[in-house]
């Protein structure tokens, strides 16, 4: 079955009255057009072209129950999509749990987990969206509890954190599609609109579908036409049990990005897509990339719509079922050209709206300075990965939504909150602070806010998009009352004149150069004043420290040309940054030539380089024309001028202890809702 | 003649990731065998037992070479002790370094640093067995030095990374000249 764009969409819908929206009165209606444009498929009316693509989020509990605190955290996304589609998690269908990919992944395999999904899906209907239950078997992914999962054929693992496969029977096949419609079946009952199956990233379907991961010789392998048999046959189970109104969405590789290890080449991708639309698809999510390809899908060096052309790929196979797409589409103006492109039909969003869950309904009131910007860190995605429940950098709240302690709330008290540092962790405690009713003032020495994501920022590779968040917190702080003094560097004198009834440290951290022998033997310069071109260095550079900054450092010198070393104490590079991000440093440490020693230090600097040595003291001289450092320490210097004066004293960010940016952001937000 | 190209650096480099690759299969070596033992092992036979029995063998490997090592008229012969299992430690990657304790007779060895944990981790075996193994080496070594020398040396292990703490910290002390 095709689709249609239904000019009124008030039309007769299996929805409840109440999505009856009403675009045109807002401003972002006016600028997007196109994503509030009606779309019907199969019995269901979507208001507008808006998707939240299912996540993973282990909120729930280990036995696989939906849980109060993934209810709220569904609530909230349902309720910024003004009328759009909201997918819930992939929930597993088997009961050994094989298919389960997370710790936290609800299940479907049985009729006591229905009571529990009904609360998703009312809590969806209750915020007007249109509710999705995905429904997901992770294949090589899972096993999550268990010590192997399951595949068409027992392909070792590149990862070390998957488990190994164990081959499926023809009875195991046969038993997992059953599963899956036994598990839409519950997902009707539990009031689902849409049922969506995921093929991607190295999931069951994925691993049927790739010549990478099947290798059978049975009619369930072969040829992409017997490697499609298992999504084919359960995409029809599903509709047998779910008749002929409901939707059955798929999540599909459009190029699996995996030619090293002899996957599927895209064309194959479009085959299988044809095969899909084939046995009754209603709507294709374009994807790219398994977990286990080497090749960066997500992050921030891939430009914001870069994989439209995959997209465009199934358009121009002559794909006729609605197209959906997330992956680096970020971007509400680049989405609305893409479907007035028809390039696709619907916007997916995942990592954006756990960071915003309002985005889409700030972009229909075409309040754009409000959203609060992914930064695309995958701090979320490593933190699942790893049997933690999900967290952002730039959304504290995530997994909090049903906390009232988290919530923001009017101050009992007006307390005057002077906040000594305008970087992220000083903005969002003057943000939170300011809205709770307090009277805020933030004191910055530079002439400009930002603190280390002003240097942070002008990174390679796609570092610029950092600085979005500075501006969105600008904005609010703006908004909420939060005034500003640039250019003043706060002393314990300043703070007895201003008398505050709360002082917060937000001052970042200090960068210093250990006071190694010969120090002043050689050029000196602090990484963040090199990112920012405040000082000139030669052409042979030392970077001295393997964290964040010193990573980024190497990054931005090398890409100027400079001979690039770094040289770090730790065993790894990149040990503050989550392991779903540093890898892709690492990749482009390397690309770029940037030579790195782990485990060593600087043990002396001489007049042509430095001699570093390892732990096993063994040292060796490398030539260098510029020392560039890029370890820090924290600054609590004002911290007792301000307790004399009677303050409540508060120290948050890299001033406490230096480290991440979510931990500066959570930090003031959390001080913010405490004062 | 031409002279061959050549760069202390590179061929530094090149060794130092040859160590630390062979350093890497040593530790996941061990893990490995540690699996083939326990498919093999006899009924009634944990992990634990294999593990502290490993331990114990390479204890007493360990101390042979500290027998050559060691001076018992030396004033710093405890201190030579701490200095020897600060050795092992470093070839195995580990950060060690001896602390002079408060008392006479009194000496620590502090691992700042330890690539141990993690290959346990990787192996999915429990930290436990990291830290009652890693004891069990020292034990056996200081039991074999106070054997051949005479002596009465105490090692206590009061911290343990694999046990959340941040570092590891063993204790010894001459308990008394002569047994």
């Amino acid at each position: 079955m095709g689709y249609a764009i239904v000019p009124n969409y008030r039309r007769k819908s299996i929805l409840p009255k109440n999505r009856n929206w009403d675009y045109s009165i807002y401003s972002g209606y006016k600028l997007f057009p196109n994503l509030f444009q009606p779309i019907q498929t199969r019995k269901v009316i979507v208001p507008n072209r808006i998707k939240y693509a299912a996540t993973e989020d282990n909120f729930n509990s280990h036995d696989g129950f939906v849980t109060d605190r993934d209810v709220a955290y569904i609530r909230e996304r349902a309720r910024g999509l003004v009328g759009g589609i909201c997918t819930i998690q992939g929930v597993y269908m088997d009961p050994k749990g094989e298919g389960k990919g997370y710790v936290g992944q609800a299940g479907a395999w049985d009729e006591k987990f229905v009571p529990g999904l009904k609360r998703l899906a009312d809590a969806i209907h209750e915020e007007g969206a249109v509710a999705n239950c995905q429904l997901m078997h992770t294949g090589r992914v899972g096993g999550v509890e268990l010590p192997y999962c399951v595949g068409p054929s027992a392909v070792p693992q590149r990862l070390v954190v998957l488990k190994p496969v164990k081959e499926m029977s023809k009875d195991d096949i046969r038993r997992s599609i059953k599963e899956h419609a036994a598990a839409a079946k519950r997902a009707l009952e539990a009031g689902f609109d849409v049922i969506e199956v995921s093929g991607i990233v190295g999931y069951l379907i994925s691993n049927f579908i790739s010549s990478f991961t099947n290798r059978r010789t049975d009619e369930y392998g072969g040829d992409i036409e017997g490697r499609c048999r298992y999504m084919v046959e359960v995409v029809q189970n599903v509709r047998d049990v779910i008749g002929k109104d409901i939707p059955i969405f798929i999540r599909l590789c459009s190029d699996e990005l995996l030619e090293e290890y002899g996957g599927n080449k895209p064309e194959e991708s479009m085959e299988a897509y044809k095969i899909a639309e084939k046995a009754g698809v209603d709507c294709i999510s374009v994807t790219m990339g398994w977990q286990e390809s080497l090749k960066t899908v997500i992050t921030r060096d891939i430009k914001q719509g870069h994989w439209l052309y995959n997209a465009k790929r199934a358009k121009d196979a002559n794909i006729k079922v609605p197209l959906s797409m997330a992956y680096r589409l970020f971007k509400p103006e680049i989405a609305d050209k893409a479907i007035a492109d028809g390039i696709i039909d619907i916007w997916e969003l995942c990592r954006p709206l756990i960071a915003d869950p309002l985005m889409p309904k700030k972009v229909l009131e075409g309040n754009l300075e409000d959203i609060r910007p992914c930064i695309a860190c995958n701090l979320c995605l490593a933190r699942l990965f790893r049997d933690a429940p999900m967290t952002c950098t730039v959304n504290p709240l995530v997994g909090h939504e049903w906390d009232p302690e988290w919530k923001i709330k009017p101050a009992k008290e007006k307390k005057k909150v002077m906040i000594v540092g305008g970087g992220p962790a000083g903005l969002e405690c003057a943000r939170v602070a300011a809205l709770e009713g307090h009277d805020v003032s933030v004191f910055e020495k530079r002439n400009l806010l930002g603190g280390q994501i002003v240097a942070a920022s002008k990174g390679p590779y796609g570092d610029e998009e950092l600085y979005g968040l500075i501006e969105n917190l600008k904005a609010q702080c703006n908004k909420a009352g939060v005034k500003f003094r640039l250019n003043t560097e706060v002393t314990p004198e300043m703070i007895e004149e201003v008398f505050p009834d709360v002082v917060v440290l937000g001052t970042g951290a200090r960068f210093v150069a250990a006071p190694v022998p010969g120090i002043d033997k050689l050029r000196l310069a602090r990484v963040t004043d090199v990112l920012e071109g405040s000082v000139e260095t030669g052409e042979k550079i030392l970077v001295w420290g393997g964290k964040s900054p010193g990573i980024i450092g190497a990054l931005y010198l090398a890409n100027k040309g400079k001979k690039v070393t770094l040289v770090c104490k730790e065993r790894k590079v990149g040990k503050d940054v989550n392991p779903s991000y540093v890898w892709r440093y690492i990749q482009k440490l390397r690309e770029v030539g940037v030579r790195t020693y782990v485990n060593f230090d600087i043990e002396e600097i001489t007049r042509n380089g430095a001699v570093i040595k390892d732990v096993t003291s063994t040292r060796i001289f490398i030539a260098a024309d510029t020392i560039v450092y890029s370890e820090r320490e924290s600054a609590t210097d004002l911290s007792e001028a301000a307790k004399e004066v009677g303050s409540e004293v508060y120290v948050i960010g890299d001033a406490l202890v230096p480290r991440r940016l979510h931990n500066a952001i959570h930090d003031g937000y959390r001080i913010g809702v405490r004062i | 003649m031409k002279l061959v190209e050549f760069s202390c650096e590179n061929e530094l480099r090149n060794l130092l990731t040859r160590f630390n690759a062979l350093s890497n299969i040593n530790r996941a070596s061990w893990y490995e065998w540690r699996q083939a033992a326990l498919e093999y092992a006899r009924p009634g036979v944990t992990a634990l037992d294999l593990v502290l029995k490993a331990w114990e063998i390479s204890g007493h490997d360990t101390a042979k070479g500290y027998l050559n090592m060691l001076d018992k008229t030396s004033k710093t012969f405890l201190e030579d002790v701490a200095k020897a299992i600060v050795f092992s430690s470093t070839m195995m990657g580990e950060t060690a370094k001896v602390v002079k304790g408060e008392k006479p007779n009194e000496v620590f060895v502090r691992w700042d640093r330890c690539p141990w944990p993690e290959f346990a981790r990787r192996y999915e075996v429990p930290m436990e067995e990291d830290v009652l193994g890693c004891d069990k080496w020292f034990q056996t070594v200081i039991e074999d030095v106070n054997r051949f020398f005479n002596t009465r040396i105490k090692l206590e292990t009061t911290k343990a990374i694999p046990r959340g703490h941040g570092m590891c910290v063993r204790r010894l002390s001459l308990l008394s000249e002569e047994k």
